[in-house]
């Protein structure tokens, strides 16, 4: 979170409309959770096994004790029913090995409104 | 049945044994290795030493990976020499062994600092689980720590030290962090944070003599004549391929072991082994590409090679071809992706270098990043001509992985080639938009019925 507040300080210096600005910095703060939220909820864990030297964090941080390092060496996704697709090996692993991917249940984007709304708020910071 | 015996028990070998194992199920595998410890991620050791992982995880097969699925049979023991005319492996205190085919996996080591006092107990190095053992042993009761070296394993032996309070005085012989591959300002997000740590950075710092007291380590002298007083000494000034059994048994050796397109060794420059391969770290391949053999010692070149030699080994001939460089490797806490050529420019074909710090890229509609929370993310690209030639990413690899085609695939990118050089470009945009419609044209070229979602 020490990046968006980061954003925030340099938009509020930088800008005119500082205020306006800071406003929205603040949305975005939450609109990144969103999107976290978003991904982890409706995506599973993909590795990219040319990136992966088997090191083993991903398995020993697994809190339900998935084999992940075993996926990445056979390019197998996580698709063990038993993923909470909590995340933590993709935000542990050292190499970013593993990313998520969208399960794509019903071929469509399943929040297209909380994107739209995502994207014009975005569009006014930058 | 055949007797297959691999030399070396790292990635290149065991990568080695599943690919003979996928086309030979009643070979005989033999694996001989000095390693005690067997098959362990060494890349994974810079985590045992911070404490991130205890060393069991270390392990990545369990014992029936090695007993049921692969059936490889285990020997620790140290080879001498291979006869190749006799097809065998000689071995120290032990009877010779007969093989059909042999794979040499013998890797690389860290290379030896060449300074009186440089064999004192407390000089360490970071090679082997029982190096990083012998460290964390040793970290409890050092106060403080001499670290030299300019690269990656350099700044882990740092990070895990730092980790176990031991204050960390750091040698670096020129202006900055790996200079020949970081640009000024990646050098200083990694010197930053190490100093953020209580990382004392010495500049332009050469050891000439290592300081002894007891037959321990007392400290280092400088060339500049100033002496650090430490407990202990941490070497990393590069690798070497493990070449001397290749060269005791007559083999063509340069900076590794030569081998050919399909990975043989050579007993004279024109005379391939056929029943003798290399791979790894040790093997120095020949890449059509440039007409040219180089040496790589990178994990991903490794299990590569050793799937392509054990395949070979097999009957099933397949060459091996070299991919762009590419590693992944963690820098101060950020992940760091290095892709192709990003050194300093030596490559005529360089246009101009793109660089880009913003926030941009972070915020793409379908960009499923959960590992987002760095403090710092920037991009380097190095367009040439008609392609890109390299590039790093440091912190959010959400574009890390297109940029890995782009540039391994060897795209055409005139088209955007002016947009990602002017000032202020939103590169992240750029990259996008340009990997999204070659993806999904080259979807198109290769199933036109399939879906693009």
């Amino acid at each position: 979170m020490k990046k968006s507040a980061d954003l925030l300080a340099k938009n509020g210096e930088s800008s005119p409309g500082a205020s306006v600005q800071k406003a929205l910095g603040l949305k975005s703060l939450f609109r990144y959770e969103r999107t976290r939220r978003q991904a982890l909820a409706t995506g599973f864990v993909v590795p990219d096994p040319a990136r992966c030297v088997q090191c083993g964090i991903c398995s020993y941080n697994c809190p339900i004790g998935i084999d992940i390092r075993r996926h990445a060496w056979l390019n197998k996704p996580i698709k063990d029913s038993h993923c909470l697709s909590c995340g933590e090996c993709v935000a542990r692993c050292p190499r970013g090995v593993l990313r998520f991917e969208r399960t794509n249940l019903f071929n469509e984007d399943i929040f297209p409104s909380v994107r739209s709304k995502v994207n014009t708020t975005e569009s006014g910071l930058v | 049945m055949r007797r297959y015996i691999l030399i070396g028990s790292g990635a290149a070998g065991i990568a080695a044994a599943e690919a003979i194992r996928s086309q030979d199920p009643g070979g005989e595998i033999l694996m001989v290795s000095e390693d005690p410890l067997g098959y362990y991620s060494r890349p994974g050791l810079a985590f045992l030493l911070t404490g991130e992982l205890p060393e069991k995880l270390l392990y990545p097969f369990r014992e029936e990976d090695f007993k049921k699925r692969l059936n490889i049979t285990w020997l620790h023991a140290r080879v001498k020499q291979i006869d190749p005319q006799h097809h065998q492996v000689l071995l120290e205190n032990r009877a010779p062994l007969v093989f059909d085919r042999l794979l040499i996996a013998t890797g690389a080591s860290a290379v030896h600092m060449d300074v009186p006092g440089s064999d004192l107990a407390g000089v360490v190095k970071l090679d082997s689980l029982t190096d990083a053992r012998q460290i964390l042993k040793m970290a409890s009761h050092t106060r403080s720590a001499v670290v030299i070296g300019g690269g990656i394993t350099a700044l882990e032996l740092v990070e895990g030290l730092t980790a176990h309070k031991v204050k960390v005085h750091y040698f670096l012989r020129g202006d900055r962090y790996w200079n020949n591959v970081l640009d000024e300002t990646e050098a200083r997000i990694v010197e930053q944070e190490m100093i953020e740590h209580g990382v004392k950075i010495h500049y332009r710092t050469e050891t000439v003599e290592v300081l002894g007291s007891r037959g321990r380590v007392a400290g280092v002298r400088t060339k500049d004549g100033e002496v650090v007083p430490c407990e202990m000494v941490a070497v990393a000034i590069g690798v070497r391929a493990r070449t001397e059994l290749a060269k005791a048994s007559g083999l063509v050796v340069e900076k590794g072991v030569m081998v050919n397109e399909y990975l043989n060794v050579r007993i004279a420059p024109d005379q391939v082994v056929p029943d003798i391969f290399a791979a790894g770290d040790v093997a120095q391949a020949f890449d059509p590409l440039t007409g040219k053999s180089v040496l790589d010692t990178l994990w991903k070149p490794a299990r590569d090679q050793g799937s392509i030699a054990g395949l070979n080994m097999v009957g099933v001939r397949s060459p091996y071809r070299k991919t762009p460089p590419f590693n992944v490797t963690r820098l101060a806490g950020l992940t760091t992706t290095i892709i192709g050529m990003v050194g300093s420019g030596r490559d005529d074909d360089l246009v101009g270098i793109a660089r880009g710090d913003s926030e941009t890229w972070r915020q793409l509609p379908d960009a499923l990043a959960a590992q987002t929370d760095f403090d710092v993310n920037r991009l380097r690209i190095l367009v040439g001509q008609d392609t890109l030639l390299g590039a790093i990413v440091m912190g959010d690899q959400t574009l890390s992985h297109s940029l890995q085609r782009l540039i391994s695939d060897r795209v055409d990118i005139t088209p955007i080639r002016e947009s990602l050089l002017a000032p202020g470009a939103p590169l992240g945009d750029i990259i996008v938009d340009y990997w999204t419609q070659w993806i999904e044209k080259a979807r198109e070229r290769t199933k036109p019925l399939m879906r693009v979602q």
